[in-house]
């Protein structure tokens, strides 16, 4: 019964923190999709350019390219999912997990979980098996949303 | 039990640490907060020249910055919080009704214009130090306003000015003392105006100096609510009190000196249907009444006023003043179990302006219609030649109640 009274009195702070977005995505006028951390997030304008920076992430984007920005839970890739490529990076799915490759062999690839929790990386090449769910990938200044099934 | 009670301290600490994500748009010293969970596609346009955020366009070159923060507390939605420091003041609007209002900023005078397409209320919460401020706000829509140990002196008009004609409530929190002084050799109407109808409520305490004309004036009808603190006016270059329509009181303490005008002034509209009009209605208070002036009052009201608890104690003294000036009938009662005094104390002779129309006496008393007394103590003393203690046009009609008059003047008399 404690347990239970315990339980119920701590819901109302553990509801007020559920409703924090993780990420604000700004939207490009090419349907274009870039997120950077909501927490300590500031943004300046300047220079014809639109500055975000949180923590040591930066993005900026020319104020004439802007459409829009919103909250995300979840840090918003570019593009599609699946397959395909994104300037230098490329990747594929098959039975053996995510794999991902860019031309060039020193830059690193980054793959993070919903929360933002580095699961995987690799220079030049990943490859990583994944449980299901969205998961992001960076690399070559290019943000790929991968959701696997 | 011991667990239970640390599960509720638990509680208590976790919704204490509890936090609210904004998004906060800082433009000089304006800071608008917008709840995150309020917010949804944000857009750029003009090429990136304007972001929009629900329903306010922003131009960008004027953005000092946006932050993203967690802080701890609650959203207040319908808010605006001035914060005096000096020679500037910081001002924040809640995001909701951002798109609505129009706030200006110029060093520590800040004006807020809210749209008439603004339909639900808005409270200001003014707090901080200026002695080179103000505050100006108009808008079409009912408003509170709370001082918040607001200290706050303008140099160039009035230290706050509301021009707002709906219901204005304010509120003094109970523990908080606000001063306001204006500015001297201006052309406004009073250090505290509200142009609409005020209702005074909170337990705290208010001071006043009308450096230009009144302390305090309403433009319609004024009301001081059970439970109010107290209202002191240290001086004024007129009235303390220049109340139009009506003015009631359902407690408070009233210390008002220092005017070179009535220290209470109750005047009707110009609109005859208005309700009340030029009427007093002092229910329950206490009234500290001091002015030294020729040809002032303790209290002046234009029509009839009715005293039915609480007390008035007032010393008046020049020549032509009086206690009290009924513009026409005078009710004095006493609730039961309740207790109503008037003490008065005037002191003077015939006001002679040189002009024969304008001469007055001085009165413990005036009343222009009909006096009823029907409970209570009143008890006057009037020094100064053709002095009287009270002088009623009308009928004297009693029914209960101790009066006491006590006149040393050539001349003077009690007059019924």
């Amino acid at each position: 019964m404690k347990r239970i009274l315990l339980l119920l009195m701590c819901l109302p702070a553990f509801a007020a923190q559920a409703q924090d977005y993780g990420y604000l995505t700004f939207r490009t006028a090419d349907g274009t999709e870039q997120s950077i951390a909501a927490a300590g997030l500031k943004i300046t304008f300047a220079d014809g350019k639109m500055l975000a920076t949180a923590g040591t992430e930066t993005l900026d984007i020319a104020l004439s390219d802007l459409a829009s920005m919103f909250f995300a839970s979840e840090r918003t890739g570019i593009d599609t999912v699946g397959a395909g490529d994104a300037a230098a990076l490329h990747w594929r799915f098959d039975e053996g997990g995510l794999h991902a490759a860019v031309a060039d062999g020193n830059t690193m690839i980054r793959l993070y979980d919903a929360s933002g929790k580095a699961v995987a990386s690799g220079r030049g090449a990943l490859s990583a098996k994944l449980d299901k769910g969205i998961y992001v990938m960076k690399a070559a200044g290019q943000t790929i949303k991968v959701l696997a099934r | 039990m011991k667990k239970i009670f640390s599960a509720i301290a638990l509680f208590c600490c976790l919704a204490l640490a509890a936090t609210a994500q904004q998004l906060r748009v800082h433009q000089g010293t304006v800071t608008y907060v917008y709840p995150a969970s309020l917010l949804e596609t944000m857009n750029y346009s003009d090429g990136g020249q304007t972001l929009t955020i629900l329903g306010r366009s922003f131009a960008t070159a004027e953005i000092d910055s946006i932050k993203v923060t967690n802080v701890p507390g609650t959203f207040t939605p319908n808010s605006i919080n001035v914060d005096y420091a000096g020679n500037r003041a910081n001002v924040t609007v809640s995001g909701d009704i951002a798109a609505l209002v129009t706030v200006n900023v110029d060093g520590a005078n800040v004006s807020v214009l809210a749209d008439a397409a603004l339909q639900e209320e808005v409270t200001y919460y003014l707090s901080g130090t200026s002695a080179n401020g103000s505050f100006f706000m108009d808008g079409e829509f009912k408003s509170t306003v709370v001082l918040n140990n607001l200290n706050l002196t303008s140099t160039t008009g009035a230290a706050i000015d509301i021009e707002n004609g709906k219901r204005i409530a304010v509120v003094l929190p109970e523990g908080t003392a606000s001063t306001l002084a204006d500015a001297a050799g201006g052309m406004h109407k009073a250090c505290f105006f509200i142009n609409g109808h005020a209702e005074f409520g909170g337990a705290g305490t208010l001071n006043l100096s009308g450096r230009t004309k009144h302390a305090y004036a309403s433009d319609e009808y004024t009301q001081f609510k059970s439970g109010f603190g107290t209202l002191n006016v240290t001086s004024a270059l007129s009235d303390g009190m220049h109340v139009e329509q009506y003015l009631q009181t359902d407690g408070g303490t009233f210390n008002i000196t220092g005017v070179q005008g009535d220290c209470i002034d109750v005047s009707a509209t110009k609109d005859p249907l208005d309700e009340y009009n030029g009427q007093t209605f002092l229910n329950a208070g206490t009234f500290v009444l001091n002015v030294a002036a020729d040809d002032t009052k303790g209290i002046k009201s234009e029509n009839e006023l009715a005293f039915s608890g609480g007390s008035i104690i007032a010393t008046v003294s020049g020549n032509g003043a009086k206690g009290i000036s009924a513009g026409t009938n005078l009710l004095v009662s006493q609730a039961e179990g309740g207790s109503t005094k008037i003490k008065m104390t005037v002191t003077g002779t015939t006001y002679m302006p040189g002009d024969a129309t304008l001469e007055s006496k001085c009165r413990g008393i005036k009343v222009k219609g009909n006096l009823t007394f029907a409970g209570g103590f009143i008890d006057i003393s009037a020094t100064g030649t053709k002095s009287k203690a009270i002088s009623i046009d009308g009928v004297f009609y009693y029914s209960g109640g101790q009066m006491t008059c006590t006149v040393d003047a050539a001349g003077g008399m009690v007059q019924i």
